[in-house]
């Protein structure tokens, strides 16, 4: 079984890559407009629309860096994983029920919809837009270099592909996200997400469980190991140390307020009370997965110090040296896809809420309507916006490293602080003004984006997306209590009564 | 006190405590250091006085943001008529996280420097407290959306009004402009 390692690692891939394939053929039959592409039609039912919203919430973040970090700095970024509990009620408490209400009043499918007409902007509409649109481009480059590298580290182990480029890598992952994402939209992506969902969850209780028999001893014994070497790296707050662990639960707990590839599905379910299943769906889903993030690096790095494993060069080689080294062969084929679903599934929220940035958004931002024949621009935008990250992520790793981590700080952080004052906020206080709104975002954007140019090192590891979505919230209040009362359309206020 | 000016003054408490704890002595190599033998791991360095003074600078921020965590989720509750009774369980369910992250801080005073920590299910109790209590305890939230929501987030009577209300607007002429600031 040994020997059948990794052709039963590459059977797995190219069966889940076929079945995502397959998704966005049976899914464009059933797209026939901007509100299917866009919005699944509005219809989607409670376990698909809870799966997608976990599973867009888990990114290839969750299944590579997550290991990676706790690897590298302990326990401290599990303070990430375990923000999710509080992270998720009060998502659905802020969001859940006004952004189903605002698209069953004004028909709106993208956020940005929601956003002009909530503050009566059109301003707005388009720097939520614009923050969209700069987000999509930074995480899916991330993202598909992320599926490219690892697709590589597995064709390269197999026999008659061990010389295949990191180019060819990045032209197949790219390929099947685009496809299913240009076929079948919306619908194409949260029903791969559901099947991607049980991989993740599937995948990752199996980890879990081989975790713990991998080194010997179980928790306890890695504990043991682990406490050995530096105490701090499994107390409470890991290597990194308090104020950085509780700058990363606020940001991620309330962050998740503002993360537009999620709450965009709050738009999608047949009916406002369907959020209430959905919720706890979501919750046990996450949290099933993200056993894989905890167990994976606790056991590498108690592996790596007691001379079980050999040392690794890159911490986000955490996952696939463990599925490789520990994982049975058909777990690792599973768990393989189960990475390759995690990244996707937020890869195709992505293509999809940038799509409607270009062709939906910002066009009505300053035409006040769509493109004609805005479902035939909607696919082409998606295959316009997937290659350019796909070429972005090649210029990134090939010419410029620095370039995407820019664009890469455009990801939880910044979409954390540009719409959690103005959507979070905004849509649930009347007083909020349109200006507020607009200078938090674009402030919020400047604050990240100076963060990272500058390599501005904040003491004791808080995080700079903390500070950006604090500064943000703050002036968000401050601008709009200096504002003029804003005027209400009477189904938005109607609305914000319930 | 309306729930919008919690939320901003809890706002500002974050920020200011923020620039406090920014602004306290980072001591030279008291955390995250590159590990001695491996690459790309870390260690939280070999000054091991702990920082007491630090260690309340955070507790308070945790407080804080715990605080702030139950306003927004008031701010998402109410509704022209109020929070409809959930103010009450929303208290109580956050003095409970309160009084959780305050024991997980006072357990990691108390084992700070210790040879031989307790442990509970495997880990040190501070962590054991991370995990095992600090990570579940928000789900009481979930609980009440659960079972509360048609009391306390979207009644039905509000949803028919709402919907008779939409349905009226819609029968309405339309206005020739639409009010967006274009």
């Amino acid at each position: 079984m040994e020997s059948l390692r990794n052709p039963i690692i590459l059977a797995s891939l190219v069966i889940y890559m076929v079945a995502c394939i397959g998704v966005g053929l049976w899914a464009m039959r059933r797209t026939h407009s901007t509100r299917d592409f866009f919005m699944a039609g509005r219809n989607l039912g409670v376990f698909v629309t809870a799966m997608a919203v976990f599973s867009s919430t888990l990114s290839g973040f969750g299944f590579v860096g997550g290991p990676g970090l706790v690897y590298a700095m302990g326990m401290s970024s599990v303070w990430i994983v375990i923000s999710s509990a509080v992270g998720f009620a009060i998502s659905f408490f802020l969001l859940a029920k006004r952004l189903r209400l605002f698209a069953q009043a004004r028909d709106t499918i993208t956020l940005p919809d929601a956003v002009a007409a909530r503050y009566r902007s059109e301003t707005s509409r388009f720097l939520t837009a614009l923050a969209i649109l700069l987000g999509v481009m930074g995480y899916l480059a991330t993202q598909i270099l992320a599926m490219a590298m690892v697709l590589q580290s597995i064709l390269i182990r197999s026999a008659g592909l061990s010389d295949t480029s990191l180019v060819a890598c990045v032209a197949i992952s790219a390929s099947v996200l685009i496809f299913y994402c240009v076929t079948g939209g919306i619908i194409a992506s949260v029903y791969t997400d559901l099947v991607q969902g049980a991989v993740m969850m599937v995948a990752s209780l199996l980890v879990f469980a081989t975790a713990l028999y991998a080194i010997d001893g179980g928790a306890a014994g890695a504990v043991a190991v682990l406490w050995a070497d530096d105490p701090e790296s499994i107390g409470p707050w890991g290597t990194l140390g308090m104020m950085g662990c509780l700058s990363w639960y606020f940001m991620f707990a309330l962050g998740g307020v503002g993360q537009p590839h999620i709450i965009t599905k709050y738009m999608m379910n047949k009916n406002v009370r369907d959020a209430r299943s959905i919720l706890p769906l979501s919750i046990i889903g996450y949290t099933v997965s993200a056993l894989l993030w905890i167990s994976i690096g606790l056991v590498m790095r108690a592996l790596v110090l007691q001379g079980a494993h050999p040392p690794l060069m890159d911490a986000d080689a955490a996952a696939p040296a463990f599925l490789q080294a520990y994982a049975h062969p058909i777990l690792a084929g599973v768990a393989f896809a189960g990475l390759f679903a995690a990244i996707m599934s937020t890869s195709d929220a992505f293509l999809n809420i940038g799509a409607a940035a270009i062709v939906h958004d910002i066009p009505r931002a300053f035409r006040g309507r769509s493109l004609a024949r805005e479902l035939f621009w909607a696919r082409i935008a998606t295959v316009a916006i997937g290659v350019a990250a796909a070429v972005f992520a090649l210029y990134s790793h090939y010419v410029n490293e620095r370039l995407v981590a820019l664009l890469g700080a455009f990801g939880w952080g910044t979409f954390a602080a540009a719409l959690v004052p103005t959507v979070a906020i905004g849509f649930n206080w009347k007083r909020a003004s349109a200006l507020a709104a607009n200078v938090a975002i674009a402030v919020s954007l400047v604050v990240n984006f100076w963060i990272e140019l500058f390599d501005i090192a904040i003491p004791h590891g808080i995080h700079g997306g903390t500070i950006a979505m604090l500064v943000s919230i703050v002036l968000f209040f401050g601008i709009s209590l200096l504002s003029a009362k804003p005027q209400l359309d009477p189904d938005i206020e109607a609305v914000m009564d319930v | 006190m309306k729930t919008w000016m919690f939320v901003f003054a809890i706002a500002v408490g974050l920020a200011a405590t923020l620039v406090v704890a920014a602004s306290w002595t980072t001591r030279p190599q008291s955390q995250s250091i590159d590990h001695p033998e491996f690459a790309d791991m870390q260690q939280s360095g070999s000054d091991a006085e702990p920082d007491t003074t630090l260690l309340w600078i955070g507790w308070s921020f945790g407080t804080l943001q715990i605080a702030f965590f139950a306003a927004m989720l008031a701010l998402g509750a109410r509704s022209r008529r109020g929070l409809r009774g959930l103010g009450g369980p929303l208290i109580a369910a956050s003095l409970v996280y309160l009084a959780i992250w305050s024991a997980l801080v006072l357990t990691y005073h108390g084992q700070l420097n210790a040879e031989n920590p307790a442990l509970f299910l495997g880990f040190p109790v501070a962590t054991a407290w991370m995990l095992f209590a600090i990570w579940p305890c928000p789900l009481i939230f979930t609980v009440y959306y659960v079972v509360g929501f048609d009391r306390w987030i979207a009644t039905p009577e509000d949803l028919a009004e709402l919907d008779r209300t939409l349905k009226r607007l819609r029968a309405e002429p339309e206005e020739p402009d639409d009010g967006i600031q274009r």
